[in-house]
């Protein structure tokens, strides 16, 4: 913090949110910008030789760059410096992961009641700040609430391009579970294929897989 | 009444029947001892054949007789044995013979003979034979022997050389080899057969059994199944390249929509704006059509910039803006493995440049060969006074630079470098 203003980082690809961003911090009498850079990977240098005070972090970065991945490791180092990830993709699990790496705050951009100013004020106070749940969208004829956890797994891998076999040796499960769950989420969402599942699901971003497949 | 008191035409009706009787008895007992039945049968159509046949022959004597003429007493007895008797005989013999003649049809139907074994052996789908160790054939059936016609254009000889000719020869005009060694798989006439040779031991002595299998089904719907995977392959390889790419799409797509929604709302600025200038309007309502100005120009100005994003660039100015220079000479590599090695290895070196060596200068000498890409990474800080001990972030880097088959080197005395060395062979793998 410097003379009564708290610093901050976004780390935020596209144009549009990282204008709002700027915006609503230097408009704001109780934050200054730091800097705002595309990609996730350069925000722990930040952290090296800047007071950071508060990033607010994207999930998918510029050159697929991970945010909960960048935000793990500041987290880890920088544990003082809060975090609000930042993000317009309805994928279930970055709630879970950002909970379990310990962010303050996690934020849908385009839906959100709550403006961003507004959760960044909560979260310098002290509070922790997530919505209750993942974003519910469409996903052919069925809601993405409606998929199990394991579900969610599988399509998943299928987005990234694995054959079935790949998916099962990874996950530690037979073959035929694989096809059962594919099977199960084709009559759930009424596609045809297994194509056009990977393809709606990529699209409307309920599954991404990492490119590091670090964590699904 | 005894047959003598028959008439001549009847007498002759029941000797017919007697010869029927004694004919189908005889051969009854040869069939019954070639079918091995029970021994009783054919002893009791011996009998049959031995009585009927001696009946027969004093009959016909006594149908022939002269006069004065004397007979043995075995001929009196049958003469005049009563006329009941003889049908009662007749009946009961014949219903003998037709039971014996059932039972060996049975038999015959149902009991394995050496013909049984060859009819069903040659009935095989299968080509089967079997040969001693020198290749003599010991059993063959039809469709081994059409076999090895359609393939070599002789008869089945000799089993080894059959194995020998199939295993050695790599071409033939008759038929084409689809796999070699233990199991050999053929294609001749549009059929697919897979050709085995087994070795058995039978009382001591060693056996071959060398058997065709007709496999064209499972052969084709192999070939079915090749095609479907390869074709899963490329889908899995499209969708791995859409997934790729979907970032770069839906933020093209999305500016694309902010743009369109700027437009419409200039658009409607200027209806508003020309139809304000010919009414009354108050100060505070031109200032706020002004501030609405205000905010379109700046989202149109913002439109009109550059999106696209390049890593290298946006590096640099982070290492401006934490007070580091960065020189990175050679050509910066685009590739996702090699680039993401390289961004990796630059930003723990500007780390560990602020953090420890307190410098100001890092710089990147990229170098490649055609087998090659060689990093080498120094700063102008203060230099070790020790053999560095590789921290977290030096052993990910080595861990990354490792998985993709590279090398990676840390000098700590004199001056701190770093160098890392990647194969192109095994990048290109996955390029």
């Amino acid at each position: 913090m410097k003379n009564g203003r708290y610093n901050v980082l976004i780390v935020e690809d596209q144009a549009m949110p990282a204008q709002l961003f700027k915006h609503f911090i230097e408009t704001s009498d109780n934050y200054k910008l730091v800097d705002c850079i595309n990609c996730a990977s350069f925000a722990e240098l930040y952290c090296v030789s800047k007071p950071i005070d508060l990033i607010l972090m994207d999930v998918v970065t510029a050159d697929g760059a991970s945010g909960l991945e960048a935000a793990n490791k500041i987290k880890k180092k920088y544990p003082k410096i809060k975090i609000i990830i930042v993000t317009s993709m309805p994928e279930c699990s970055y709630i879970k992961r950002a909970k379990k790496i310990g962010v303050e705050g996690f934020w849908y951009k385009e839906t959100n009641n709550d403006c961003i100013l507004s959760v960044m004020n909560k979260v310098m106070e002290g509070q922790i700040i997530y919505p209750d749940k993942p974003l519910k969208v469409n996903v052919g004829l069925a809601k993405s609430n409606e998929f199990t956890d394991k579900e969610l797994i599988v399509l998943r891998y299928i987005t990234g391009g694995y054959s079935n076999q790949e998916i099962a040796d990874k996950i530690e499960v037979s073959l035929n579970a694989i096809k059962k769950h594919i099977s199960n989420m084709l009559n759930k969402t009424g596609f045809r294929s297994r194509t056009e599942l990977a393809v709606r699901a990529r699209e409307i971003g309920i599954v991404i897989l990492d490119r590091d497949e670090n964590d699904v | 009444m005894t047959f003598l008191d028959l008439q001549t035409s009847s007498q002759k009706v029941i000797l017919v029947f007697i010869f029927i009787i004694a004919i189908t008895s005889l051969c009854n007992v040869f069939l019954s001892i070639v079918r091995r039945t029970k021994v009783i049968i054919p002893i009791i159509s011996a009998f049959i054949f031995a009585f009927t046949s001696l009946a027969l022959i004093t009959l016909l004597a006594f149908t022939e007789k002269k006069e004065g003429q004397s007979y043995p007493n075995i001929c009196l007895f049958f003469a005049s044995a009563p006329l009941f008797l003889f049908i009662l005989l007749i009946i009961i013999f014949l219903i003998f013979i037709i039971f014996v003649f059932f039972r060996i049809l049975y038999l015959q139907n149902t009991q394995v003979s050496k013909r049984s074994i060859k009819e069903s052996f040659d009935n095989l789908p299968s080509g089967i034979c079997f040969f001693e160790e020198n290749g003599l054939l010991r059993l063959t059936n039809h469709k081994i022997n059409s076999l090895y016609k359609k393939m070599f254009d002789k008869p089945l000889l000799n089993g080894m050389c059959f194995w020998e000719e199939l295993t050695n020869s790599n071409r033939s005009n008759n038929y084409e080899k689809i796999k070699k060694g233990d199991n050999q798989i053929i294609k001749i006439n549009n059929k697919v057969y897979s050709l085995n040779l087994f070795e058995h031991f039978i009382k001591g002595n060693k056996f071959y059994e060398l058997l065709a299998i007709d496999v064209t089904q499972s052969y084709r719907l192999s070939l079915e199944l090749k095609e479907k995977q390869k074709e899963l392959l490329d889908f899995n390889k499209r969708i791995r390249e859409y997934s790729d790419n979907i970032e770069k799409f839906i933020i093209d797509k999305e500016i694309l929509d902010a743009k369109i929604r700027i437009h419409d709302e200039l658009g409607k600025l200027l209806l508003t704006t020309s139809k304000c200038l010919t009414s009354n309007l108050s100060l505070k309502e031109k200032n706020e059509l002004l501030k609405t100005w205000d905010t379109n120009l700046i989202a149109f100005n913002n439109m009109k910039k550059d999106y696209s994003y390049n890593t290298y660039k946006e590096l640099y100015k982070v290492a401006k803006s934490i007070g580091v220079d960065l020189i990175i000479k050679g050509n910066k590599p685009n590739e996702i493995i090699p680039k993401k090695i390289v961004i990796t290895a630059i930003l723990e070196c500007i780390t560990n440049t602020v953090k420890h060596a307190k410098g100001t200068n890092v710089v990147v000498n990229i170098k490649e060969d055609d087998e090659i890409i060689e990093i080498n990474i120094t700063n102008n800080g203060n230099q070790p006074q020790k053999e560095i001990i590789e921290g977290g972030g030096l052993s990910s880097l080595r861990t990354l630079v490792e998985q993709e088959k590279g090398e990676m080197y840390i000098q700590s005395l004199p001056i701190f470098k770093l160098v890392i060395l990647l194969k192109k062979e095994f990048l290109y793998e996955k390029w």
